[in-house]
């Protein structure tokens, strides 16, 4: 199947603004959906609230936009009860980590057959650009008019320690790379994560002084480096940058079987 | 056959006699008993029990199972209901058909965590935001919480809507003896056509579909048209929420549970819902061998509130007592349907049943 085929276009266009990078990352996403050749009927999106929780609007097959913060426990019942199915969390910075940051550890504690993507573009869209968990440090938003004064989450450490079992970060700037993210995530048994770097030039470009959103797409680039070169870079050639790439992805029984184990069935 | 069982055991033995399929909680007293028995009894079954991380979390799993077809319950008291309410706004407007179990305690806040207070009656019927359809029963017996849990699967797939069930502490920890052979709640409605449409504004209870059953339902807690993709489209709000309002309104009288022995030579009434509505009988009995025509009006189903019926029971009615373990909830409800009666409201909220005689005390001064 064509990632077109997952799409429902009548519900097109997406009320994304021009230069936002969800619709690569649905794209990226979808495209991972054809190259596995899953079937419509055995996929589930589900969300919370944000911008990047719009986006199981979109598709052609069974989709929840739930409540904020919340899209992993309705998840968790839906994966529980259809252990067959597919069930994909798409989420953000502000839906996953901030108002859902608790149900995000301990999914990945219980280590359930779930696939979430977090699509971090460092800001709240949604709501006019507030600062989020993941906002740099000393980047002014709508509420921090005199720059950040907290630390943001390294998510990657943060979803590591809780003790998920594939943690994975990419960028929408870097396409093919993503989907093969995408990919190992859909084939890992166990919960997944994949953080996805996307850019808000309508919020976070207009704090950073670059509005235009091919200038602030192409800017991504320069936010990242491979995993597979962080002994080869210098201290100072990392400065600013985060690495993309596989993190964990270790084989531990999942929250399933050992639930079927333990009562003997 | 007829068992001894604690309250919070009749209603987890009510949930598996249902077809639970699914129970998502948090530990909460008065109300662990329930978490407790199912984390054996389900998985024992095939079936699935989780214990989340809090509150928010087990009512959304909960509402997550509910849109794919399954039979699911949490249940909570006073803290963790409060917690629950967005979930629950989410379950309206969602039309997911699931059963939330509050066993009230004393409250507000940590309030009183062994004690009984009756004072969520207002939350079961108005805490989420939002003009929202609710539907909620009040046990007042151990065998009645068995058949209200057993049944609520059936109204709350009937009417794709939550069902709260509003225990409290004394029905949920006493024990009594519960017959599973009796036939208590069991509504018989008319069978519903099936219908392919995520949503339908119309045709109320149409039977929609469900989450993997590859008919492409698409769902979301905004407003929304019958394809559940979101709308601001004045035109089909208004139909969404009228269609929601309405539904729970259709075959009310089937749901309406209720107990009493007003007749028309009824002067005095006692009203009281939960442990209270055990309270009356003996009350009634006392004061009629005083002398003094007394009756007792008994309502389990709090909502949707069939206020028709309940002026007509009503109707020959002089003097209303209405009896409460909090500040008087149920009261503004009886005193706002009968309006023109003279409607007298006793609370008790001592963390414990009052007294029988401060009872008939304070009945007989206000006679």
């Amino acid at each position: 199947m064509n990632w077109r085929d997952y799409l429902d276009f009548s519900k097109l266009p997406t009320i994304f603004c021009s230069g936002c990078g969800l619709g690569v990352g649905l794209r990226a996403i979808l495209e991972a959906f054809s190259e596995e050749n899953l079937k419509k009927e055995d996929l589930i999106f589900v969300s919370g609230i944000g911008c990047s929780s719009r986006i199981p609007g979109y598709v052609d097959f069974d989709s929840l936009h739930t409540i904020h913060g919340r899209a992993i426990a309705f998840a968790t019942g839906i994966k529980l009860t259809n252990p067959k199915k597919h069930v994909f969390v798409i989420t953000g910075d502000g839906d996953g980590l901030a108002i859902g940051g608790n149900h995000m550890i301990h999914a990945a504690r219980r280590n359930l057959d779930l696939k979430v993507f977090l699509f971090n573009n460092m800001i709240y869209g949604m709501t006019g650009g507030q600062a989020s968990p993941t906002t740099p440090l000393e980047i002014k938003t709508s509420t921090t008019p005199f720059g950040k004064y907290e630390p943001n989450f390294d998510i990657v450490k943060l979803l590591i320690g809780a003790g998920a079992t594939f943690v994975a970060r990419g960028s929408v700037y870097y396409f093919i790379h993503l989907v093969n993210l995408i990919k190992r995530a859909i084939e890992h048994k166990g919960f997944s994560f994949v953080e996805i770097l996307s850019p808000c030039p309508t919020y976070y470009g207009k704090y950073i002084s670059i509005t235009d959103p091919s200038e602030f797409f192409v800017k991504q680039k320069d936010l990242v480096y491979r995993l597979e070169q962080e002994d080869k870079l210098s201290k100072e050639e990392k400065l600013g940058k985060l690495p993309i790439g596989i993190f964990v992805d270790e084989e531990r029984e999942d929250f399933e079987s050992l639930y079927l184990r333990l009562h003997g069935r | 056959m007829r068992e001894f069982l604690q309250g919070n055991e009749a209603c987890a033995h009510g949930a598996i006699d249902g077809g639970l399929d699914f129970f998502a909680g948090y530990p909460i007293t008065p109300s662990s008993e329930i978490l407790e028995i199912l984390s054996h009894e389900l998985p024992l079954r095939g079936k699935i029990f989780i214990q989340m991380e809090d509150e928010i979390a087990s009512i959304c799993a909960v509402v997550g199972a509910a849109l794919t077809g399954k039979r699911a319950m949490t249940a909570t008291s006073g803290p963790g209901f409060s917690l629950m309410q967005e979930g629950l706004g989410y379950a309206c407007m969602s039309e997911a058909p699931c059963v939330i179990v509050d066993v009230m305690r004393g409250g507000p806040s940590t309030g009183l965590p062994t004690n009984i207070g009756q004072g969520d009656y207002m939350q079961a019927k108005w805490g989420t935001h939002g003009d929202h359809p609710i539907i909620v029963f009040s046990p007042g017996s151990v065998e009645e919480f068995y058949y209200i849990t057993k049944n609520s699967f059936d109204i709350a797939f009937y009417y794709r809507n939550p069902v709260i069930i509003l225990s409290d502490e004394i029905v949920s920890h006493m024990r009594g003896i519960v017959d599973k052979k009796r036939d208590l709640f069991k509504v018989n409605f008319i069978e519903q056509p099936k219908s392919d449409k995520s949503f339908d504004f119309e045709n109320d209870l149409i039977k929609k579909p469900f989450i993997g059953e590859g008919k492409k339902v698409r769902v979301t807690g905004l407003y929304h048209d019958e394809t559940g993709f979101p709308t601001t489209n004045s035109k089909i709000i208004e139909k969404n929420l009228f269609h929601l309002m309405r539904k729970i309104n259709i075959f009310k009288e089937k749901i309406f549970f209720y107990e009493t022995n007003i007749d028309s030579d009824i002067e005095i009434a006692l009203v009281g819902f939960g442990i209270m509505g055990n309270v009356l009988k003996e009350l009634e009995r006392y004061l009629r061998d005083k002398g003094l025509k007394v009756g007792f009006f008994r309502p389990i189903t709090l909502n949707p509130f069939d206020e028709e019926k309940i002026k007509e029971i009503f109707k020959n009615v002089k003097k209303i007592f209405v009896l409460e373990l909090n500040m008087g909830q149920l009261y503004l409800d009886i005193k706002r349907v009968l309006c023109d009666k003279n409607v007298k409201s006793l609370t008790y909220f001592k963390g414990d049943l009052p007294n029988f005689e401060d009872i008939i005390n304070d009945i007989e001064v206000n006679l």
